[in-house]
């Protein structure tokens, strides 16, 4: 690693995060992951990757592993590029993942309800997190043509405690009804072995 | 000479399989930038109230040392 932000080559990134390297360029040539240091731009070009990257492979392998299509796990990494930017404009030094690394940082975590809604939450402490998004999978498929008209995009309101006790315990502060699929982002991002 | 696609993966290049992007619909790129700002505010709200409980826990410490 030769900068502060990290500068990994790919057998060093697939290294670190215990991956084949074969996954990793997945993610770059559908354009999940784009490599912040160097992009691969012909022969002799090689792909070179920061502590970011790294934890947008990880967070994109963990989705993959449940099989979730590209477009949605760039959905994910997209909020979380974006996510960092908005931060940074308020907290000098807000960087992914070395932020969400300290002690007492809020928990980010991704949540896909019923296997097709989109939500974010950020929690901190005892208190219950706090949910975001609620986009329709259907909806991050590939643009549809001009001749037909999109469905319009909503956000969802997380359901209200009243109707999360008739659904029962199961759903989570978003308000899933039969399934759920909770990842932590904050915990990858601690869990990443960068200093090693 | 041509690379095999084999080289081309050792060596992390794009060469033989140039980037696909995954197309994103601009109305819904436009949403995820603004559940972003939103996690992002939330964000800065946690953190700000977490300095504001450890300003008052070192208050309170000082305040049962002095007295």
């Amino acid at each position: 690693m030769a900068h502060e932000t990290g500068d990994w080559t790919l057998t060093e990134a697939a290294r670190l995060i215990e991956e084949p390297q074969h996954r990793l360029i997945y993610l770059c040539e559908k354009g999940v992951v784009e490599p912040d240091v160097q992009d691969a731009e012909g022969r002799g070009s090689s792909r070179r990757f920061s502590s970011r990257n790294l934890l947008e492979f990880a967070v994109a392998l963990r989705l993959r592993d449940l099989e979730l299509p590209a477009v949605l796990i760039g959905a994910v990494v997209r909020v979380l590029r974006a996510f960092e930017a908005a931060v940074g404009r308020e907290i000098r030094g807000f960087r992914l993942p070395e932020s969400l690394r300290a002690k007492g940082a809020p928990d980010l975590r991704v949540v896909i309800g019923d296997g097709q809604r989109l939500y974010f939450t950020l929690g901190a402490g005892a208190g219950p997190p706090k949910v975001y998004g609620g986009i329709d999978l259907d909806d991050l498929k590939e643009p549809k043509s001009a001749a037909r008209s999109r469905p319009k995009l909503r956000l969802v309101k997380p359901a209200t405690p009243q109707a999360r006790a008739s659904g029962g315990d199961f759903g989570g502060p978003e308000g899933s009804r039969h399934t759920r699929v909770e990842i932590s982002v904050s915990r990858i991002a601690q869990d990443l072995p960068l200093h090693a | 000479m041509a690379r095999s696609k084999t080289a081309a993966v050792v060596a992390g290049t794009t060469r033989e399989r140039p980037a696909q992007p995954a197309p994103i619909d601009p109305a819904v790129a436009a949403l995820l930038d603004h559940i972003a700002e939103d996690l992002a505010r939330e964000y800065v709200r946690l953190m700000e109230s977490a300095a504001r409980e450890d300003d008052a826990d070192v208050s309170t410490s000082r305040d049962r040392k002095g007295a």
